[in-house]
């Protein structure tokens, strides 16, 4: 998400460099506004309202271990090898975060991530992954072999 | 540690990062992925860029899904560009394979009825083979235009100066991929080149690339002892057509324009019978 000119300079003017978020946790986070603007969600808010940058804006989805991971994603301008210390937990807790949040470019950034991590994987590693029930009964389950039976042909596992 | 929260955003974004097989085989983890593996939003991503331009050029029917879409292009080629090209999408990875048709090449001498005779189909929006079959006996149509895939082919009467060009902009292909070029054709009472090599070259425009000298005539003996004997040999396809790898290139993210050629000059002999179909562009993988 690119800020044009003239919201920057708006910025500049009134002197708002930074608006306060509330995580989960109840953690008062001051983030700088050009890393709130890449959250559409806030960004509108902000925008419609013409908000009180003092007041806290919750974020009740947001943990703020989140939040500082977010922030340093943005940051380092979505450094890989930053992404790479994350933990499993890490990456699935930005990527439900990015998604709730409404930022697109690290949404994709994360689910590229994520997605090079599945390549290849069994269903079950998937499930497992994401803490996910199978939740097909047998009839499903062979329903979606049979409609999908190119992919299934080659494959001799799962 | 719990895990919840996760919305079909989330999987649909992941899943437009995968590839087709993976989607596919992913529906398989819950109703939460194969809802998502479905979506029009994860198959527009494996639709090749340019689809919507390509499709409302073809007469091809409406498609429920993307995914449906996507399976149709990768079943069987679809004709566009005004019967000049065909496309067809591999099924596992949605990478493109490209064929220009012989109306779209360049060919030396192509307008000369002499020397090359074109045969236009009389039913040009035609893919009913079995109707046309019929048709095609009381019109006296040539066999090899019933298999082929485009309204016209070209069929070489004779000459001493054999050349046909094909050039392609490379934004047309997919990119970061291994392409081979293959020259499409067959043989009707073929002659004149079972003693001439036959030169095949694929480069982009201003560069060397690569060239190699083949035999295009499959019948003639390997260990005859003449001017072709151990040169490489047109294979069968499985639609019925000849063909025989001009060379390979990888195609980057950059425009650029790659130029294939087949060419007999040298010998300066008569040479005809044979019918082109085209040039094929697909993709290549070591393995």
């Amino acid at each position: 998400m690119q800020k044009t000119e003239g919201e920057e300079s708006k910025a500049e003017n009134e002197e708002v460099k930074q608006v306060t978020l509330m995580t989960s946790d109840g953690v008062k986070m001051k983030v700088e506004i050009s890393i709130v603007y890449e959250m559409e969600i806030v960004r509108s808010f902000i925008e419609v309202n013409d908000a009180d940058h003092s007041v806290p804006f919750p974020l009740p989805n947001v943990s703020s271990h989140t939040l500082d991971l977010i922030i340093e994603l943005v940051k380092n301008e979505y450094d890989d090898e930053f992404m790479k210390t994350f933990s499993h937990d890490e990456l699935k807790e930005v990527l439900v975060a990015a998604n709730y949040l409404n930022m697109k470019t690290l949404l994709d950034f994360i689910a590229t991530a994520i997605a090079n991590l599945l390549e290849k994987k069994s269903v079950e590693f998937i499930r497992n992954f994401f803490n996910i029930v199978n939740d097909f009964t047998p009839e499903e389950e062979a329903e979606i072999r049979k409609t999908n039976e190119w992919v299934f042909q080659d494959l001799d596992e799962d | 540690m719990e895990f919840e929260g996760l919305a079909e955003g989330c999987v649909t974004t992941i899943l437009s990062h995968t590839t087709p097989v993976d989607a596919c085989r992913l529906s398989l983890v819950s109703n939460l992925f194969r809802s998502a593996a479905y979506s029009d939003a994860v198959w527009e991503r494996f639709l090749p860029a340019d689809y919507s331009s390509i499709i409302s050029q073809c007469s091809l029917s409406n498609y429920p899904s993307k995914k449906a879409l996507y399976l149709a292009l990768s079943d069987r080629p679809v004709i566009f560009d005004n019967g000049r090209k065909s496309l067809q999408l591999e099924k596992k990875s949605g990478k493109k394979s490209l064929m220009l048709s012989a109306r779209a090449l360049g060919i030396v001498w192509g307008e000369s009825e002499d020397y090359w005779s074109w045969t236009t189909h009389p039913d040009s929006s035609h893919h009913q083979l079995a109707d046309v079959s019929a048709f095609g006996i009381l019109m006296h149509i040539p066999d090899f235009l019933y298999n082929s895939l485009f309204p016209e082919v070209v069929e070489l009467e004779m000459v001493c100066w054999l050349e046909i060009r094909g050039v392609l902009n490379t934004l047309t292909l997919s990119p970061n991929t291994q392409y081979a070029a293959y020259f499409v054709f067959k043989t009707m009472d073929v002659r004149g080149f079972a003693n001439s090599p036959v030169e095949l070259a694929v480069n982009f425009l201003g560069d060397h690339g690569s060239t190699k000298i083949v035999c295009l005539d499959p019948r003639v003996q390997s260990s005859r002892n003449n001017r072709v004997a151990g040169l490489q040999r047109p294979n069968i396809r499985s639609d019925g057509w000849l063909e025989i790898e001009m060379g390979e290139f990888f195609n980057t993210t950059l425009e650029n324009e790659v130029e294939m050629s087949v060419t007999e000059a040298k010998g300066g002999n008569w040479k005809s019978g044979l019918v082109v179909e085209g040039i094929e562009l697909r993709p290549k993988y070591e393995n």
